[in-house]
């Protein structure tokens, strides 16, 4: 199947007062058309920045340093604001781990899915404000006749994400970008909420990526899956043989985390304790990681691959992935 | 025997719905206030006289009467006569007709202007190209506005373009777009960092949709505050270029050249010409302010209280 988007080699930096601090340090990823596939790793390790980058979100004090994302034979990067534009909404799509921050709070909701269909599309108001209703239906909104005319304060955190979702598929885009879409949700509400994504997306023959913290729900909802370990990924798998033998020591870290606190059992994340280091020479885990040899300090890995359709950015990958270590 | 587990209650939500419930948590607001109070009604009569002044006058306010000039307070007289004898209390009240109608549609002007290029600046600022030069020179223009005294200018405005009622609208309306430009300027600076306005941009709307559909009215909030406190500042300036005979023509009633009028008159006892509209204005100064600082409280839900 054809590639939808390849985003290669990208490095990002945060200009901070105190000097340039790098966020994304070569992240890449692919996708298939038709795809979904799960985003997972800790709190800053640029999973948000990296969905921002496909779309061009970043102003100053971001700063897209190299790389490129290449969507349907495109370099995104390269391209102006005004055509970046007609790309944003329509052929790819956002939502927020904040649904409600993310609608402005003095538009009826009706109002601002009609004005995501205008954007792109010649469209009277009144017909615009139609299909709102049937995307609110199509969403799982119960009264959508009614809901379309509320504003986002009056809709629940569940119904404001509903929402997003609504607007997201307006134009039926080629690529969803989901993140985080159900922080804030509790595990009923997070359920239905996936499974309506995932049934859209089909619906739609649109390709997803879910960025999350829960490998579960990545298990759940993905076909592939990516961890990102200080603006890297790490690790690119088929969601079934990353479950089943992960190759890098930290995939193994999330793993057993995810594992021990279904289990009540603690000490995992104490052990990984201090917190991201960027070294200057190589691999970034070093610092952290178990199985580290003195070499994984000088030598940075390439993401390199262990199995089929399988990579790994880690010297003893092949040891981790038979359980060799005791990662 | 049945049993009432329940007893008969109104089935009407709680919480009013929309619009009602403003209106009513409103009400609930103001009778705390009676700074506030004082100044709706203030403002109310000022309206009331805009429209009916000249109806309700005991006297035509721009006849003067043969043989009667500079009588004191009487019965006949509320305020008494002025020197040429139009009688003082018909055209005090007759005055908000003029006077309002400046403030208004000057501050009106203002709003609209300084809001739109307080959103344009706002929204370009530290942006690159055009849009950043267009920031940057409204910012000097306001300052350059600015750095002379008020009335100088407005002194200046009305002069290069002669009296009359538009000229005075526009030197106030001109003179007071940097205000609103500067709140709404800030406001928009806090407003373009909020996620929607991404959210806004995701969606392909374009900078000019984003700015004026979802960041502008998401900042109306400080310059619609600064309306009423506008309105008095206007009024105040109206009168003063109509004291120094910049402003309106004589006879037509307004308060500062009927000040201008009577002020000789103070100095040889016939205080009531000058007085009364004197009072008249600065009461009703106090009432837009008052209004303005009850508006500013009422838009902060956590002063409500």
């Amino acid at each position: 199947m054809a590639l939808l988007l390849e985003v290669k080699d990208v490095h990002v930096s945060f200009l901070a007062d105190a000097g340039p601090v790098r966020v994304l340090n070569g992240a890449g990823l692919s996708l298939r058309a038709g795809e979904s596939l799960g985003v997972v790793g800790e709190s800053g390790s640029g999973k948000t920045v990296l969905v921002r980058t496909i779309l061009g979100l970043l102003q100053p004090p971001w700063q897209v340093l190299e790389g490129s994302v290449i969507f349907n034979g495109e370099d995104l990067l390269k391209k102006k604001e005004e055509e970046l534009r007609h790309i944003r909404g329509k052929e790819i799509a956002l939502t927020s781990p904040e649904p409600r921050k993310h609608l402005n709070p003095l538009l009826r909701v009706g109002d601002q899915i009609a004005n995501v269909l205008q954007a792109h599309r010649d469209m009277p108001r009144k017909g615009a404000t139609q299909r709102a209703v049937e995307l609110l239906k199509s969403v799982g909104i119960p009264d959508p006749h009614l809901r379309v005319g509320y504003y986002p304060h009056e809709l629940s955190g569940g119904m404001c994400q509903r929402v997003i979702i609504a607007m997201a598929l307006a134009h039926s885009p080629k690529l969803i970008l989901a993140d985080e879409p159900t922080a804030g949700l509790d595990v009923t509400i997070s359920r239905q909420i996936l499974d309506l994504m995932r049934d859209l997306v089909r619906e739609f023959n649109s390709s997803l990526i879910l960025v999350s913290r829960d490998l579960g729900v990545v298990a759940h909802y993905c076909q592939r899956v990516a961890v990102i370990y200080a603006g890297q990924v790490v690790e690119s798998a088929d969601v079934a043989d990353f479950y089943a033998g992960a190759a890098h020591p930290y995939s193994r870290h999330l793993l057993r985390a995810a594992a021990a606190s279904r289990d009540e059992r603690r000490g995992v994340a104490t052990r990984l304790g201090q917190r991201v280091v960027f070294p200057d020479k190589g691999c970034a885990f070093a610092s952290r990681c178990p199985v580290a040899l003195p070499l994984c300090k000088e030598e940075a890995p390439a993401l390199e691959p262990v199995a089929d359709d399988h990579l790994a950015r880690c010297l003893r990958r092949a040891e981790v992935l038979r359980g060799e270590t005791r990662a | 025997m049945t049993t009432q587990l329940l007893p008969d209650t109104d089935m009407r939500p709680a919480w009013p719905t929309r619009g009602r419930g403003e209106f009513r948590s409103f009400l609930a607001f103001a009778r705390g206030r009676p700074g506030f109070l004082l100044g709706l009604v203030i403002v109310a009569i000022t309206i009331f006289l805009a429209f009916f002044g000249p109806m309700v006058a005991p006297y035509p306010p721009e006849r003067a009467i043969p043989g009667a000039g500079l009588l004191p307070p009487s019965a006949e007289h509320a305020m008494g006569t002025d020197v040429s004898g139009m009688d003082v209390f018909s055209r005090v009240i007759s005055a908000p007709r003029i006077d309002l109608t400046i403030a208004l549609s000057a501050t009106v002007i203002a709003f609209v202007g300084g809001v739109f290029l307080g959103v344009v600046s706002g929204f370009y600022a530290g942006s690159r190209g055009i849009g950043r030069v267009a920031s940057e020179a409204i910012m000097r223009g306001a300052d350059i506005v600015q750095a002379f005294p008020v009335f100088i200018f407005a002194l200046a405005l009305v002069g290069f373009r002669g009296p009359g009622t538009e000229n005075v609208i526009a030197a106030l309306a001109f003179l007071n777009i940097p205000y609103f430009l500067r709140v709404t300027r800030g406001a928009v600076f806090q407003v373009r960092e909020r996620p929607f306005v991404e959210a806004a941009r995701c969606a392909g709307n374009t900078e000019r949709g984003v700015a004026f559909a979802h960041v502008m009215p998401n900042a109306l909030g400080p310059a619609l505050a600064n309306i009423s406190p506008g309105i008095g500042f206007a009024i105040l300036l109206s009168a003063a270029l109509s004291f120094v005979g910049a402003g309106v023509p004589k006879p037509t009633p307004e308060w500062g050249s009927m000040i201008s009028i009577g002020a000789p008159n103070m100095m040889t006892g016939q205080w009531w010409t000058a007085l009364f509209p004197g009072l008249a204005l600065g009461v009703t100064v106090l009432g837009y302010a008052l209004v303005g600082d009850g508006i500013q409280d009422f838009m902060d839900p956590t002063k409500r209280r």
